[in-house]
C-alpha cells in the first residue's frame, strides 16, 4: 500500500471538499502531522479588517505638498479636506512628494510615523494588468461586475476576479497551514463578523464567534425565565434518542455548546488586557481578536486568520461627517489593537490589513462619492516596514493616465499582489502560492516588499 | 466501527505522471468481461464525482466498487468526462470517522500501482498493513469513509472526487408484499396534524381540525384543486423596488406563510430543490422576476404530468440562464466550439434519471456480474446538448439570435438557424434524425428521457424524502414509482397520483415500524415557516420581510450550486453512515448553523423579525389561555408543532419547566414551552 508523506498529505487535505459546500464542521481536529513540529514560539496571525461599502481612500491618504494638495483640492470640490486639518506623514523613503492622513486618523498617523504601518497605494481587483488605453478600448479583461458591491467585496476576499470562486484566499492559505495547528480543536480561520468568503477553504471553514466569545444559544441567560429554559434544555438534550437522526442532531448541538465552552474557558484563564478598546463595532471585535491571540497557547494555535468588519462605507451622501466617524473608529480600534499586540509580546507576529469593496469616484456627486475601483489600503504590524508607501500613487486627474474616465482609478497594484505579499509573510511558500492565489503569475510583483 | 488508524510510515511521493492506462478516453467501460463472475457481492458502492469547491472545472464522473463475497477484494470502475487535463493519479483514500476526523487521510488503493483489466476495471485486493486490518478497510468502505480522488495536470490536488456509499443493489426488484391497510375512519388529531405538517409549510389548529373532519382523501383533493398563488404577481406588486432579490424572497415567505394552496406551494418548494435554479449566479442575481416566474411554473405544474413539468422547466428562461441552454448555439467546427453540455448533463443526472440504472424500488440495478450499469454515457450527453441548441429569449418578429432583449417571463423561443441539425444519438441508443427542427428534437429528447425506467424511482424517492422521510423502505419507493409508471389509467408521470401515493402510503400514514430510522430533519426554512404559521403570524402590510435570513443556513432559491443545499444521498458521518442511512438535511446542519438558525427562530418567538415598520407579530392568545395548566399547554403545542410525537420524558421536562415560571406570566410560559420544543432534537426530526 502506498503511504503519504507530508507534502502529499497536505495536497489531499486541500482537495478534501466532497464536492458540496457545508460538508465540513466548523471545528475540525485534523491532527495528522507530527513531523512538522515548528519551533516553540512560532506564531503568526493575519487580521483582515473589511470596510464594507467601499472606503473613499481619496480622503484617507491625501497629497500634502503644495502642488499635490492643489491638484487634490481643485478636483475634489466639496469633498476636499482643508490642508490645515490633515495629519502629515513622515515618509521613510520618499520621492519628494508629501502625504497626509485624514484628520481623524491620529492613531494610524502615529503608527505610520513609528514605522509600524504602511500604505498600499491604488490597489484593486484585476484580472490582469490593464492600462487606461486598453480599458477605454474595451475588450481587455476586467473584473467581473466591476463597481458592484457584492461582487467586488467577494473578489477582494477570493482574489479571483474573472469568475465566481467558492473559497477565499485566507481559507486556501489556511488549508495549507492548518497542520501547524494540529493539536487545536478550533478552526484556523475565525470570524468576528459572521459568514465571509475570505476564510472559507476547501478544508478550513471559519469558526464564528461574537465579540463576547463563542456563539451561544440565545434566550438561555440573563433572567430567571431564561435560567428555567437553560436547565430544561440541558435535560432535553440529555434524553435518550432512539431515532438516529435525533441523536445526530443532539450531538451536533452538544458539540457546538462544548466548543463554545472550550473557548470560554480558554478566555476565562487570561490575564485581563491593560489596553482598552473603544466599545462596540470594530473596537469590540478587535478586542476579542486580541483575547483569542492571548489564548493562542491554550487553544494550541500557531497560525490564525481573523476576519473583522464594519459596514457603512458606501458614502454616496453625507460623506464628510459619515466617513469622519468611520475613520475615527478604524484608527482608534487599530491603534488599540497594535498596542494590545505589544502588550502581549506578539507585535512582530501579527499583521493587520484593510480591505474594502472598491475605492470611490474622485469628483464628488455633490454630497458624497460613487463607486470606484482602485483604492489605498493599510497594513499594520511590527513586521511591516512601516512609514512607507508601497505601489504607485495614482495621478489624481479626471481623464489622467490612471483614470477610467470618471475619476475611478485603474488599480496599479492588484489585490493578488497585496494578498500574495501577506500570504508569503504568513508562511505560504512560493511553490504553494499559485494554490492560494491562482492568478498571481499574471502580475509583475508577487511580493511588494512590505515585510523586511 | 473504529477509526482507520493512520499509517505512519514515511511516505513516498505519489505517482505523478502516471501511465496512460489511467486515462481511458471516455471512461472505463462497464462490461461483462470479468471472468468467473460472481453473481453476488458483499456490497456495491457508488460515488458521484464532482469538482472540489475551489476547482473551476466542468468535469464530472462516477465510480463503483463491488466488494466480493469473501470481502477480500473489490472490483473498481470509474468514468469521467470533461476533465481539464490529463489524469495524473487516481486513488481511493480513507477519511477519518465522524467522531474523530483526526486521522486525516490515507491512500488505500492506488490505481497506478495496479494493473487494469482489459475492460478498464481494476481489482483491488485488500491488504492489511501495520495499522489497518482487512476487516477495518471493508468496514470503512461500507461506512462511507472512503473517497475516490482523480488528480490531473491542472489540478494536482484533485480535480474531482466523491465518497463511496454503500447502495442497495440487485438485478431486479420484485413486488413487495402489500402493507397493512391504513386504518379508515375519523383521523386521530395527531394523525391529522402529521398529514398537515407533511403537506404544508406548517400546521395550524384550524387546518388540523379541518383535516380531521373531512379526511385524508377529501383534504388532498381540496388542496390539489386550489388555484396557484402567484409569486410573480406578488413580486410585481412590490413597492420595494430598490431591494432587488429581496422582493422575490418577500413573496416567497409571504406565500409560504399565508397562501391557501399550501400543498401546491410545498410541492413547488420540493421541486425547486430537485429542478434547482439559484440566484447565486451572475445571470440571475439581479433578476427577482425571473425567479418568481420560475417558482410559478413549478407550483402550477405541481399536479400536472411530469412530462409537462420537464418541458416547462426546460424552456423556462431562468433555467435556461442558469444551466446555459439559453443561447446555446450550434457548434462551429471552424472555431472548435461545440454545444454547451451543461443542461444536457444535469437534466439527466439531477432532474430525471441519475447516474446508474435503478430498479423500481430505488435500488441500484446491477448486471449479471453484480456491477452497476451507467444510465447514460458521454455520447448521450453530447447528443442531447446538440438537441437542445437554438433557444433564445421570447421575442416578436422573425427569429433572431443577437440583440434580443431579455424576457424572463415567457418560455424561450427557438431560433432554427442556430439549431444543430445533425443526426444525434441520445439516451439508450435512441437516434434523432438529421434536419429536424428545434421543437422536434426537443420533443423527442424529452419523450425519451421521460420514458426512461429510472424516472419513476428517481423522482419518487426524492419527493418522499422532501415530504415524509429520508429513508423510505424499498417497498415504499416501489409502490410510489409504480404509480408514476401507471396511475391506474395507463397514464405515466401523473404527479397528482404520485403525490397522493406518497401521502396516503402506509409509511406516511401509519405508525412506523422502524422508529430508529424514520422521519427527516426539518429544513431550516420549514422550521421558520411552521413557527410563523402555528401562531398566526401577521405583519402590518401583509408582506413578510426577513431582513437577513442567512443565519438560518438556508434561504429559498439561494442554493450554492445546482446540486441543491444538500444531496439526497448525503450521509452524516457516524452512526447514520455506518447504518447506510441517508440524512440530506444534515449537510447544512453544522455546529455553526445549528446555533445560528436556532437563534433566528428565537427571534421569531420573541417577535423581533422584520423591519421596524413592518414587524412580524405572533398571536399567542390560545397558548396564554392554556398557560395556567402547563400540561394542557404542552399537549396543545405537542399537537400543533410535533403532531403528538413528543416522548413522555420530554413532556415531563417541559411541564416542570413551565411550572417554574410564575403563573401570571402567561406569555412567558407559552414562549418558554415553544422555545424548548423548537430547539429540541425530537422536534428537529419530523416523524
Amino acid at each position: 500500500m502506498q503511504l503519504t508523506n507530508r507534502r502529499t498529505f497536505i495536497r489531499q487535505a486541500a482537495c478534501a471538499a466532497l464536492g458540496t459546500a457545508g460538508v465540513l464542521n466548523t471545528i475540525f481536529d485534523l491532527r495528522k502531522l507530527s513531523a512538522a513540529t515548528p519551533p516553540a514560539g512560532d506564531y503568526k496571525a493575519l487580521v483582515c479588517l473589511f470596510l464594507f461599502g467601499g472606503n473613499d481612500a481619496n480622503n484617507a491618504v491625501i497629497p500634502y505638498d503644495a502642488n499635490g494638495y492643489r491638484t487634490y483640492s481643485s478636483a475634489r470640490g466639496g469633498l476636499a479636506l482643508p490642508h490645515e486639518s490633515l495629519l502629515p506623514l513622515k515618509l521613510q523613503k520618499g520621492d519628494g512628494r508629501e502625504f497626509a492622513f485624514h484628520p481623524q486618523m491620529k492613531e494610524m498617523q502615529e503608527l505610520f510615523n513609528r514605522g509600524k504601518l504602511g500604505v498600499v497605494a491604488n490597489v484593486g481587483t484585476l484580472v490582469a494588468p490593464i492600462t487606461r488605453a486598453q480599458f477605454l478600448a474595451g475588450g481587455a479583461a476586467v473584473p467581473h461586475q466591476l463597481f458592484s458591491h457584492a461582487d467586488q467585496a467577494v473578489q477582494w476576499q477570493t482574489s479571483v476576479s474573472e469568475k465566481p470562486s467558492r473559497t477565499g484566499w485566507g481559507g486556501r492559505a489556511g488549508d495549507l497551514l492548518q497542520s501547524l495547528n494540529a493539536e487545536s480543536k478550533i478552526s484556523l480561520t475565525i470570524s468576528l463578523a459572521g459568514t465571509n468568503m475570505f476564510e472559507v477553504g476547501n478544508r478550513v471553514v471559519p469558526y464564528q464567534v461574537s465579540p463576547q466569545g463563542g456563539i451561544a444559544l440565545e434566550g438561555l441567560n440573563g433572567n430567571p425565565n431564561a435560567d428555567v429554559r437553560r436547565d430544561a434544555f440541558k435535560k432535553i438534550l440529555a434524553l435518550p434518542h432512539h431515532n438516529l437522526l435525533e441523536q445526530a442532531y443532539a450531538d451536533t448541538i452538544s458539540r457546538s455548546m462544548a466548543d463554545t465552552e472550550l473557548l470560554g474557558s480558554a478566555l476565562a484563564g487570561l490575564q485581563p488586557l491593560q489596553t482598552t478598546f473603544r466599545p462596540g463595532g470594530l473596537g469590540a471585535q478587535l478586542a476579542m481578536v486580541a483575547k483569542l491571540i492571548a489564548a493562542r497557547d491554550s487553544l494550541k494555535m500557531r497560525r490564525q486568520i481573523f476576519f473583522v468588519a464594519v459596514q457603512g462605507y458606501d458614502t454616496h451622501g453625507r460623506q464628510l461627517p459619515a466617513q469622519a466617524n468611520l475613520l475615527t473608529e478604524l484608527s482608534q480600534s487599530l491603534g488599540s489593537f497594535y498596542k494590545a499586540t505589544e502588550e502581549l509580546g506578539v507585535a512582530d507576529q501579527v499583521t493587520s490589513f484593510t480591505a474594502s469593496d472598491f475605492g470611490r469616484t474622485f469628483p464628488t456627486n455633490g454630497n458624497g462619492s460613487d463607486h470606484g475601483w482602485g483604492s489605498h489600503h493599510f497594513v499594520a504590524g511590527g513586521a511591516v516596514r512601516g512609514g512607507r508607501m508601497f505601489g504607485t500613487f495614482p495621478t489624481l486627474a479626471v481623464n489622467g493616465p490612471d483614470d477610467t474616465g470618471l475619476g475611478r482609478w485603474i488599480p496599479t497594484t492588484s489585490v493578488d499582489e497585496f494578498s500574495a505579499t501577506l500570504a508569503a509573510w504568513f508562511g505560504v511558500s512560493a511553490s504553494d502560492m499559485p494554490t492560494v492565489l491562482p492568478n498571481i503569475g499574471r502580475f509583475a510583483h508577487p511580493n511588494l516588499g512590505i515585510f523586511g | 466501527m473504529k477509526a482507520l488508524p493512520i499509517c505512519r510510515v514515511a511516505g513516498v511521493t505519489l505517482l505523478l505522471g502516471v501511465s496512460a492506462a489511467l486515462a481511458p478516453a471516455a471512461g472505463a467501460q462497464q462490461t461483462s468481461g470479468a471472468p468467473q463472475a460472481e453473481n453476488k457481492a458483499a456490497g456495491v458502492c457508488i460515488a458521484e464525482l464532482r469538482p472540489a469547491n475551489s476547482v473551476d472545472s466542468k468535469a464530472s464522473g462516477s465510480a463503483t466498487l463491488r466488494i466480493a463475497t469473501d470481502e477480500r477484494s473489490a472490483r473498481f470502475t470509474f468514468q469521467h468526462s470533461n476533465l481539464s487535463s490529463a489524469v495524473t493519479a487516481v486513488h481511493i483514500d480513507s477519511l477519518g470517522t465522524a467522531s474523530d476526523h483526526s486521522q486525516g487521510r490515507t491512500i488505500l488503493f492506488d490505481a497506478a500501482a495496479a494493473q487494469p483489466q482489459p475492460d478498464g476495471s481494476y481489482t483491488w485486493t485488500f491488504s492489511a498493513n501495520e495499522a489497518n486490518s482487512v476487516e477495518q478497510i471493508v468496514a470503512a468502505i461500507k461506512a462511507g469513509q472512503t473517497i475516490l480522488n482523480i488528480e490531473t495536470e491542472n489540478y494536482p490536488a484533485g480535480e474531482i472526487s466523491g465518497v463511496f456509499r454503500l447502495t442497495r443493489a440487485a438485478e431486479n426488484s420484485t413486488a413487495p408484499t402489500p402493507p397493512p391497510a391504513v386504518a379508515s375512519g375519523m383521523l386521530a388529531a395527531g394523525d391529522a396534524a402529521r398529514l398537515v405538517a407533511q403537506t404544508t409549510f406548517g400546521a395550524t389548529d384550524d387546518l388540523i381540525a379541518h383535516v380531521q373532519q373531512i379526511g385524508t382523501d377529501a383534504y388532498l383533493r381540496e388542496q390539489m384543486q386550489m388555484p396557484t398563488s402567484s409569486n410573480l404577481k406578488l413580486t410585481d406588486a412590490s413597492t420595494d423596488l430598490g431591494k432587488s432579490m429581496r422582493i422575490m424572497l418577500n413573496s416567497w415567505w409571504t406565500l409560504a406563510v399565508t397562501a391557501p394552496d399550501q400543498l401546491r406551494q410545498r410541492i413547488g418548494f420540493a421541486l425547486s430543490e430537485i429542478f434547482v435554479v439559484s440566484v447565486k449566479t451572475d445571470a440571475l442575481n439581479t433578476r427577482p422576476f425571473a425567479i418568481a416566474n420560475y417558482l410559478d411554473v413549478l407550483a402550477s405544474d405541481a399536479f400536472a404530468n411530469y412530462r409537462k413539468l420537464l418541458e416547462d422547466v426546460t424552456l423556462n428562461p431562468a433555467m435556461g440562464a442558469y444551466l446555459n441552454m439559453l443561447h446555446n448555439g450550434k457548434g462551429d467546427p471552424a472555431k472548435g466550439t461545440h454545444p454547451n453540455e451543461n443542461y444536457a448533463r444535469e437534466v439527466l443526472q439531477l432532474f430525471s434519471i441519475g447516474l446508474y440504472r435503478l430498479n423500481l424500488d430505488g435500488s441500484l440495478k446491477v448486471d449479471a456480474n453484480g456491477s452497476p450499469i451507467p444510465a447514460y454515457d458521454q455520447r448521450a450527453v453530447l447528443g442531447l446538448a446538440a438537441a437542445f441548441t437554438g433557444w433564445n429569449f421570447a421575442h416578436p418578429g422573425p427569429p433572431r439570435w443577437k440583440g434580443v432583449p431579455v424576457d424572463f417571463r415567457r418560455p424561450m423561443r427557438s431560433v432554427p438557424e442556430q439549431h444543430d441539425t445533425s443526426a444525434k444519438t441520445i439516451l439508450d441508443g435512441v437516434r434523432l434524425p438529421a434536419n429536424q427542427t428545434p421543437e422536434q428534437d426537443l420533443k423527442q429528447a424529452l419523450d425519451t428521457i421521460f420514458n426512461h425506467p429510472n424516472v419513476g424511482p428517481f423522482v419518487s424517492r426524492q419527493l418522499i424524502q422532501r415530504l415524509v422521510t429520508s429513508n423510505p423502505s424499498p417497498a415504499y419507493v416501489y409502490r410510489v414509482a409504480s404509480v408514476f409508471n401507471n396511475n391506474g389509467h395507463n397514464v405515466r408521470g401523473d404527479m397528482a397520483a404520485v403525490i397522493r401515493a406518497i401521502l396516503t402510503d402506509y409509511e406516511a400514514r401509519a405508525t412506523p415500524d422502524r422508529p430508529g430510522e424514520i422521519g427527516h430533519v426539518r429544513e431550516p426554512v420549514l422550521r421558520l415557516t411552521s413557527l410563523l404559521r402555528a401562531f398566526h403570524a401577521t405583519t402590518p402590510t401583509g408582506v413578510f420581510v426577513l431582513l437577513n435570513p442567512f443565519p438560518l443556513g438556508q434561504v429559498p432559491m439561494h442554493s450554492p450550486t445546482v446540486f441543491n443545499f444538500f444531496s439526497p444521498d448525503y450521509q452524516a458521518p457516524g452512526a447514520i453512515a455506518e447504518k447506510g442511512l441517508t440524512s440530506p438535511e444534515f449537510q447544512i446542519t453544522t455546529e455553526s448553523t445549528a446555533i445560528s438558525s436556532a437563534n433566528f427562530l428565537q427571534h421569531a418567538i420573541f417577535e423581533k423579525l422584520g423591519p421596524p415598520e413592518n414587524k412580524i407579530s405572533l398571536d399567542f392568545t390560545k397558548e396564554e389561555e392554556l398557560a395556567a395548566d402547563p400540561a394542557k399547554l404542552v399537549d396543545h403545542l405537542n399537537l400543533l408543532l410535533m403532531s403528538n410525537s413528543m416522548s413522555a420524558d420530554m413532556r415531563n421536562v417541559l411541564i416542570s419547566a413551565v411550572e417554574k415560571i410564575p403563573a401570571h406570566e402567561r406569555t412567558a410560559r407559552a414562549r418558554t414551552a415553544i422555545y424548548l420544543i423548537i430547539n429540541s432534537p425530537e422536534y428537529a426530526v419530523e416523524k
